[in-house]
């Protein structure tokens, strides 16, 4: 017999019985809605850690040390420049940039405005991949101490709007004083890396804002690893080299996800964005591992009912199964036929789940707030289960079936 | 074309084995119309379910022109039941969810003929039994007299070389059972050979030959036109 024939037979079979089909494809449904849901959730998940990492530049390290944390006086001598040098020098560190931060802000039309103001140093645009002066140029080596400020693309529209600013004044209030800086270039937008919005500030050379502020200390470093894989020796090699420089110091390492203000307490924190895509990955696949315990049990109980009315059908067509076999089916034929009808209902199920997976992504998105990825390899892998399922529950059935004594099944009542 | 040799039958019976046939010798040549009958319990259907390739005997030999049944694998069984043997049976037998079309076409498809082939075949089966306006009637919209005529064309349609058939007239009114007699002699007439388990004498008086069974045992062989 052939297998549109044996697909024929099996149509007509479960055609008469459709409400127990429907019913006996639940746990298939619920099954299989599971396992698309998990790859959905996986693979959105996957594509906003993916993204997050693009974004974050993950060989960045941020480094910041509390002064008012510090137990000795002598501790606090030792934030210099030559700090940052001494941090560069770790082998698997490129690059060690020192940042200084103040909040500044100026007057628009009679309104005032908040501006943070980040003092850098020329090399600080080297950390960011597509992270350059969209007009004008970006600080200097020779801006060192000089009153000028690059700004951040947010900011260069809050202020200017569509005007170019490159060569305007730019007056803010920093601790207490009013400066004037001249505008020498607006960066491209770049968006938030990590914790900090890079288009949202106004930058200036470190020199200038260390004067402003007062303050020589150098507390903030960005770091930045050789390699994607030295991120976490580069880090260890930089708390080893601030617990030589800081004897007297206890180190504590920090997760940039939960602030660095939470860790004011100790004297320095040497934080990887690593730490925060892994407590991100972790969330997703303890979710992974329920929704699959999920599936996995569904997809178990759905096929423990499958195997009961198939085996609730073989006595039932115990003597259909005789007739056949005495006009010629041989027990392949009959085996075939039941294990087709076993696949065939749980296709069905598939088929549903797969729609019920759809929709349960679609309403995880919504209020997961991860991103719906729809791919075709969902499909293949719900039928796939469905059929693995079919075949698994519906061999025994179809065996006993095809191990029926023609003589008997045909006086069967 | 059938050959029995010593055969003797057990079924296991509440813990013990009955004996159902208890060394048969019984050979049947082509062409012949045999009626086999005794009383319930002889063993007349064991007989013919031997024939019919549907059990493997105990002990002894069953061949089919010349195929020693008791060699054969179920798979092979089945193959051999598809391609020589038509049954016709007391209850019909037939598919419910089929038409009558479908119901003769089934040992085609089982034999693996293309489907239009099966279906010119079955018409061809039908209109032998006087039926083709009725192919696509299902079992429960004909008579009891119809529903066998089906079966007997079910049973023709693989051109088997042996025709069996248990109590065909067991379930009919007088009247059809002698329509289903007289066409078993046409049959018989064509050149099939016929082997028709009965209980009843008046139809196995329609067979040149006939096979009395009592417990287990040919009693009686009548070599009709021998």
């Amino acid at each position: 017999m052939g297998i549109f024939e044996t697909l024929r037979t099996a149509i007509l079979a479960l055609r008469t019985h459709k409400l127990r089909t429907a019913l006996s494809v639940l746990g298939i449904v619920i099954g299989v809605g599971a396992v698309v849901a998990v790859i959905s959730l996986v693979s959105g998940a996957t594509q906003e850690v993916k993204e997050q990492i693009a974004g974050l530049g993950i060989r960045t390290i941020t480094i910041n040390i509390f002064p008012g944390a510090l137990r000795s006086a002598a501790s606090a001598r030792l934030l210099t420049e030559e700090l940052s040098e001494k941090l560069s020098a770790a082998p698997s560190v490129e690059l060690v940039v020192p940042t200084a931060s103040s909040m500044g802000s100026t007057t628009i039309d009679g309104e005032s405005w908040s501006v943070s103001l980040l003092g850098v140093t020329p090399e600080y645009m080297e950390l960011f991949d597509d992270f350059y002066p969209k007009s004008g140029r970006f600080i200097h080596p020779l801006d060192e101490d000089r009153k000028v400020a690059v700004l951040g693309a947010e900011v260069a529209a809050d202020f200017f709007g569509e005007e170019d600013p490159v060569g305007q004044k730019l007056t803010l209030e920093v601790a207490g004083q009013r400066v004037a800086f001249r505008v020498i270039g607006v960066m491209s937008p770049r968006g938030t890396v990590g914790m900090q919005n890079l288009d949202d500030y106004v930058y200036v050379p470190i020199s200038t804002l260390q004067t402003l502020t007062g303050s020589r200390q150098f507390t903030s470093y960005i770091a930045q690893a050789a390699d994607e894989n030295l991120v976490e020796e580069a880090a260890g090699e930089i708390e080893a080299i601030l617990a030589a420089t800081f004897p007297e110091e206890t180190s504590q390492r920090g997760i940039v996800a939960f602030g660095g203000r939470g860790f004011r307490l100790t004297p320095y924190s040497v934080s990887i964005q690593k730490e925060m895509i892994s407590t991100y990955e972790e969330s997703v696949s303890t979710m992974t591992l329920i929704l699959s315990s999920v599936a996995a049990i569904s997809l178990l109980v759905g096929g423990i009912g499958i195997m009961n009315i198939m085996l609730v059908s073989v006595v039932e067509r115990t003597r259909e199964i005789g007739i056949r076999m005495a006009i010629g089916a041989r027990p392949r034929d009959i085996r075939t036929q039941f294990l087709a009808e076993a696949v065939l209902i749980s296709l069905f199920g598939g088929l549903l789940g797969l729609g019920l997976g759809w929709l349960a992504s679609f309403l995880g998105s919504l209020m997961g707030g991860w991103p719906l990825v729809f791919s075709g390899y969902p499909v293949l892998i719900a039928l796939g289960f469905a059929v693995l399922v079919g075949v698994t529950f519906g061999l025994y059935p179809a065996v006993r079936a095809a191990r029926l004594d023609p003589v008997e099944a045909l006086r069967y009542e | 074309m059938v050959e029995l040799r010593k055969v003797t039958k057990d079924y296991p019976m509440g813990g013990g084995v009955y004996r159902a046939l208890r060394g048969v010798d019984l050979a049947i040549a082509e062409g012949e119309y045999v009626a086999i009958t005794g009383p319930s319990g002889s063993g007349k259907s064991t007989l013919l379910h031997l024939i019919g390739a549907l059990h493997k005997p105990t002990s002894g030999q069953v061949l089919l022109e010349g195929i020693d049944l008791g060699r054969l694998s179920p798979e092979e069984l089945a193959r051999l039941r598809n391609a020589k043997i038509g049954f016709v049976f007391q209850q019909f037998h037939l598919l419910p969810r089929l038409t009558a079309l479908e119901n003769v076409e089934l040992p085609m498809a089982y034999a693996g003929l293309r489907p239009k082939l099966r279906r010119e075949r079955a018409q061809a089966a039908l209109a032998r039994v006087g039926l083709l306006e009725f192919a696509h009637h299902r079992p429960n919209q004909l008579s009891g007299g119809q529903c066998q005529r089906v079966a007997i064309a079910r049973a023709l349609v693989n051109e088997p070389a042996l025709i069996l058939a248990d109590e065909p007239t067991g379930n009919l009114d007088t009247k059809t059972g002698d329509e289903i007699v007289e066409l078993f002699s046409s049959l018989h007439r064509e050149g099939r050979t016929l082997v028709v388990v009965t209980h009843e004498p008046e139809i196995a008086a329609r067979a040149p030959r006939v096979v009395k069974l009592r417990d287990g045992r040919i009693e009686e062989d009548t070599h009709g036109d021998l």
